[in-house]
């Protein structure tokens, strides 16, 4: 692939990084942590470059509405505003999409949710930028939203989209299916719900996209796939991916959120207007409505097994909201169907998994991606199932425990290692961490906190448990991989690797693991990572907990790669025998003993190799839902302990306990915060996690009542790691990043459940829920007094004179 | 996050005015979009764009039903552009 | 400083009263407290505490230690939020807002000084100066409900002052109403029954009737909506769950118990 080299003469965002790291297996100290704690770490928020204007977005205050008319032209004549762009402006495809391009750049004749973008502007200064929108008039006809997903399948239902509402649908049939209900001695069924989440990550949306003087655009971004949103933008510019070329920035966390495009092209077609480097940056606000979130779901259950306990058969029907467009919706539905059954040995079953089309927000990737869901319903279950026959609700996982060998719903034969039943059994044997008297303790000790709401009243402590798995990496037939570039040499005497990739880190620490993988194959101590950009071949998506697998793979690969041909250069310069040569300390090696520095060798040379790293193929799912889709499996088994004051619903989580399967432990501090990260969103969706939406509207977009767990809603995490290696995968890893954020979230319902005898189907599950008062979410009639109150996106209405 | 298949082949389609014809009718328009929300593949790409996304048989079907239909109610143009998805062999199976 | 975030207003001019000396000192004026509107959370639990321990107490509550150290209880009263934590309190000891003027200063209790959800008696060229208030006689309390265990705007809460000296014990709940709302008949009731039997003088238990009634009389003076935050319902029990628990612990505290 040629590339330009860019006119513009700039080194926005983080250059490389060089450092000395530890190896595989060795905990390293993150090269960019003490930045980012200290507040020195340039994220793609803080870039600037002397001469950029600021951009800005209009949003759709409907949810649902015909566009009958956009007049700039008041925008337009604002001082300091240097353009207005609508959808007429688009210069290529006028739509985009991760899966399906179905996704206006900026809406024409009809807006689908409450925040759409319809247009855009850039001023040389952000408030101006922000007066702008407020003169672009835009004529709306309101129509009805469609808000509820059962009701946009019915017949009468007006077509949000030419095809209708129905974006997918997924047939799993096993075995005999329901047929084989009579075998059953005990049924349990269940409707289950599960709430919107969202990602939210810190940093937020935002990039700079400086014009090359030559028609192309440099765009420097957070997002999870430099590739995928290249390819994207350069379809709407109508440009070759040449003349479009992206650099990652500092990323402030994802978890799914980064997949679709946000301003990316819109900050390029500003910067191509004006001439000039365009910002945008999202507020928190906005940020809420600029990505998508995780799919609310209904699930509705049965569960057959014998007196014994043995699993029969499951029937689960699975309805997802998948929002206005369809995002990676399509990718979900299939995720869900076949995680539907848990990681459980289920000779028959009977899935569906539908995803629709509404007016609420778009829903796409979330850390979990449609196995979160699922795994609430198939935990409660199981539950009810072991309550049903009087067993262990632990005997009765471990009794069904899928392994090797066993066959999923779908037909693909599990693949070892599958250590369900061992990871079961080591959080069985977990002590419990003692109970503590409630009288006299420390308030943070107590449910509320130094919020003083009870010294011990009302205190009943309760336990639960729950199991679930996530796939790792890209499945259904998609070729799956990633491009890494290595080059060795020598600076200042000493050896030094380069690496290069396009590979988006997140925060999750894939700056780390490639440098280890680099000094454990390379022996050099000294290494670089340089910024993740599209000069180098396409990493695939930071998501799918697929990175450490993948990219991991393709660095292993370049590396090994590079090594040959420094065995190839000892055998042709020295006459060394390549067998039985390996590279230590900067040194070439035989049997512990020098042959030469590595410095020596290369004397003055470079060596590089460029290795793209395919995985082995899966296959789509048939008409009957059956197919080896999956490439890789990983499983975490969850206990939490929690303490519900009952009369007043309020919780704390005591501890949570999880033992995880991981292949192979690359860095054991990194490792743990994917944990504890993973579990503290798992904490969020279990006890207040949600986006609340009201006819299509969002009721809470900030912090202020989209609640996030602090650290004082954190409890202690206590983790066994098991290491058995995959033999597929490199160093035999797993990902790791995904399951602790499953079976998280159903083991403290459990545990609620345990400690109120409530029966607990919805998450978040309310105070209101737990103090047995009002059932269900609440929602308002209006905005209310006292409320944060939110103006309609992008515009400042119900601004005061002062 | 599992397969996403980008489509193989999309197809834009527009029925458009011409020197000869003038603007397209309502009728014309409609029935292209009636059919095209039929073949369970077509979203909409543009201003009076319909966009097909899919696997290659089914998208080119659809596009020539598509077509026929606007054929049909009268019109006397339509613009089909068909593309592979530039990046299907890096993408796609 | 809210109201600018999130970018509902957009003032001509902004002045930084930080610099002002005596917005942030206190001092005591004939028996009561004299505490300047600038007086941070931080400095109230700090230097406040074993005065106005139910302001000290509210004061914790508030947001994280970062908020703390900038946010005032001068804030507070003026915007008037009915979720406003140190209102509760102030309510509870008959506190009076003072308002400067070029023209003078003038002294509103503050049950008349809040009107209506973010709307203050305060007229536009007055400045809200200081709050004063008795020290504490007696035991004080104040509980807050929120979703997690930090951070929360109240979903509802209740301030509690137990006066021996006038032997009153004072109620006012917060966030479930338009205003704080004091409880007057529950102040009442529980009035009655300490004097009844002369537990002012002998210190003697509260039957838990007696503290389940009062729960219940304060539930009934909530006045509270559904909204993003919480059901009318879950308000209303809840204030009153917050209502027997708060008595119970201030008059143990009374009796010189736990």
């Amino acid at each position: 692939m040629s590339q330009t080299t860019p006119t513009t003469p700039t080194r926005v965002g983080p250059g490389p990084t060089t450092w000395t790291p530890g190896k595989v297996g060795e905990s390293d100290r993150r090269p960019d942590g003490v930045p980012k704690v200290t507040g020195e770490f340039e994220y793609s928020s803080d870039m600037r470059l002397d001469g950029m204007l600021w951009g800005a977005t209009l949003r759709s205050p409907h949810p649902h509405a015909e566009i009958r008319q956009i007049d700039t032209s008041e925008a337009e004549d604002l001082p300091g505003v240097y353009a207005v762009l609508t959808h007429e402006d688009v210069p290529g495809r006028k739509v985009y999409g991760m899966e399906i391009p179905d996704q206006p750049v900026l809406a024409w004749e009809k807006v689908r949710y409450q925040g759409e973008p319809v247009a855009i502007v850039a001023a040389d200064h952000p408030e101006t930028a922000r007066r702008a929108l407020e003169k672009v008039h835009v004529e709306y006809g309101v129509l009805d939203p469609i808000t509820d997903a059962e009701k946009a399948v019915q017949e009468d239902a007006p077509k949000l989209h030419l095809s209708g509402n129905v974006l997918r649908r997924i047939r799993i049939l096993h075995g005999e299916g329901v047929g084989a209900a009579a075998k059953a001695d005990v049924v349990v069924r269940g409707e289950y719900e599960v709430g919107m989440q969202d990602q939210a990550f810190l940093g937020p949306e935002s990039g700079l996209a400086v014009p090359d003087g030559l028609g192309g655009v440099d765009l420097y971004i957070s997002t999870q796939w430099l590739h995928i949103d290249q390819d994207q933008v350069a379809e709407s510019l109508g440009m070759d991916p040449d003349q479009v070329r992206l650099t990652l920035s500092g990323v402030g966390g994802a978890f799914g959120g980064r997949e679709d495009l946000s301003m990316q092209i819109h900050a390029c077609m500003l910067a191509l207007e004006t001439e000039r480097p365009v910002k945008m940056a999202y507020n928190r606000e906005e940020s809420f409505f600029g990505h998508v979130h995780r799919h609310p779901a209904k699930l509705r259950y049965e569960h057959g097994a014998t007196r014994d306990g043995n699993l029969v058969y499951v029937k689960a029907r699975l309805v997802f909201d998948g929002g206005a467009y369809a995002s990676s919706s399509n990718a979900v539905c299939l995720n869900a169907a076949t995680f539907a059954c848990g990681p459980y040995e289920v000779p028959n079953a009977e899935i569906e998994s539908h995803m629709l089309y509404t007016n609420n927000p778009p829903c796409g990737a979330m850390r979990g991606f449609g196995a979160v869901q699922a795994c609430f319903a198939h935990e409660a279950q199981m539950d009810k199932l072991a309550d049903e026959l009087g067993l262990d609700p632990l005997d009765l996982r471990i009794k069904n425990a899928l392994k090797p060998g066993d066959r999923f719903p779908f037909g693909q034969e599990v693949p070892p290692p599958a250590p369900v039943r061992e990871i079961l059994e080591r959080v069985k044997v977990m002590p419990l961490p003692e109970e503590q008297e409630v009288m006299g303790r420390d308030l943070r000790g107590l449910p509320g906190g130094v919020s003083n709401v009870t010294h011990g009243e009302g205190v009943k402590r309760g336990v639960g448990y729950a199991v679930g798995f996530k796939n790792i990496g890209f499945s259904a037939g998609f070729d799956d991989y990633s491009t890494a570039r290595v080059r060795l040499t020598v600076e200042d005497g000493e050896p030094l690797v380069e690496v290069h990739t396009a590979a988006a880190e997140v925060g999750q620490g894939l700056l780390m693991l490639q440098a280890q993988i680099a000094r454990t194959e390379l022996g050099v101590e000294k290494v670089s990572i340089l910024p993740a950009d599209t000069r180098v071949g396409s990493a695939g998506s930071t998501s799918a907990s697929r990175q450490s697998y993948v990219t991991g793979a393709a660095v292993k690969l370049a590396c090994e790669g590079v090594r040959e041909r420094l065995f190839e250069r000892a055998r042709e310069e020295l006459g060394e025998p390549p067998d039985g040569l390996s590279v230590e300390a900067g040194n070439v090696v035989r049997d512990g003993r020098t042959v030469v520095p590595l410095a020596e060798l290369l004397d003055g040379d470079e060596l590089e190799e460029t290795c793209e790293y395919h995985h082995r193929e899966t296959h789509p799912l048939d008409e009957n839902g059956q197919g080896d889709v999956h490439l890789q499996y990983a499983f975490a088994a969850h206990r939490a302990v929690v303490e519900v004051d009952v009369e007043l619903g309020l919780v704390r989580v005591v501890e949570i306990a999880t033992a995880q399967d991981v292949g192979k432990i690359i860095n054991p501090q990194a490792l743990e915060g994917q944990i504890e990260g993973g579990i503290a969103q798992g904490l969020g969706l279990a006890l207040m996690e949600e986006i609340q939406v009201k006819e299509g509207k969002v009721l809470n977009a900030s912090f202020t009542d989209y609640l996030i767990p602090t650290i004082l809603d954190m409890p202690t995490v206590k983790m066994e790691v098991l290491e058995l290696a995959d033999p597929e995968a490199p160093y035999g890893l797993k990902g790791v990043g995904e399951p602790p954020t499953i079976a998280s979230t159903p083991a403290i319902v459990a545990a609620l459940r345990d400690a109120t005898g409530l029966e607990l189907t919805r998450i978040p599950v309310r105070p209101e829920q737990l103090a047995g008062v009002s059932d269900g979410p609440p929602l308002p009639d209006e905005p209310t007094p006292g409320g944060a109150g939110y103006a309609e996106v992008g515009r400042l209405d119900g601004r005061r004179e002062t | 996050m599992p397969g996403y298949h980008r489509a193989e082949l999309t197809a834009e389609l527009r029925v458009v005015a011409t020197g000869r014809a003038g603007e397209p009718s309502e009728e014309q328009v409609e029935a292209a979009r009636r059919v095209a929300g039929g073949t369970g593949l077509a979203r909409e790409a543009g201003p009076e764009t319909i966009l097909l996304a899919g696997d290659r048989r089914e998208v080119l079907e659809a596009a020539m039903e598509i077509v026929e239909a606007a054929l049909d109610a009268g019109a006397h143009t339509v613009e089909v552009r068909v593309e592979t998805e530039g990046e299907a062999d890096r993408f796609g199976p | 400083m809210v109201e600018l975030n999130f970018a509902r207003v957009r003032p001509e001019a902004v002045m930084d009263l930080t610099r002002v000396p005596e917005l942030r000192e206190w001092g005591t004026e004939n028996g009561r407290l004299r505490v300047g509107a600038g007086i941070t959370y931080t400095r109230v639990i700090r230097e406040l505490g074993d005065r106005l321990p139910g302001l000290a107490m509210a004061s914790r509550t508030v947001g994280s230690p970062q908020i703390r150290n900038r946010g005032t209880v001068g804030g507070n009263l003026g915007t008037a939020s009915p979720a406003g934590d140190a209102l509760p309190p102030l309510y509870v000891s008959d506190a009076e807002v003072e308002l400067a003027s070029v023209e003078g200063t003038r002294r509103v209790p503050v049950a008349e000084f809040v009107k209506a959800p973010k709307r203050t008696a305060t007229n536009p060229e007055e400045l809200i100066s200081a709050f004063l208030v008795p020290e504490a006689g007696g035991p004080q309390q104040y509980a807050k409900i929120g979703p997690r265990n930090a951070m929360v705007i109240a979903v509802c809460s209740l301030g509690l002052a137990v006066h021996p000296e006038r032997k009153e014990v004072c109620a006012c709940i917060g966030s479930a109403g338009p205003t704080p709302i004091r409880a007057c008949e529950a102040e009442d009731f529980i009035r009655g029954v300490i004097e009844e039997e002369g537990l002012w003088e002998s210190r003697g238990e509260l039957a838990e009737a007696a503290l389940g009634r009062f729960g219940e009389l304060v539930s009934e003076a909530a006045r509270p909506i559904s909204d993003v935050r919480g059901t009318a319902a879950y308000r209303t029990h809840a204030v009153g769950v917050l209502a027997r628990r708060t008595l119970g612990w201030a008059w143990n505290e009374y009796r010189g118990g736990i």
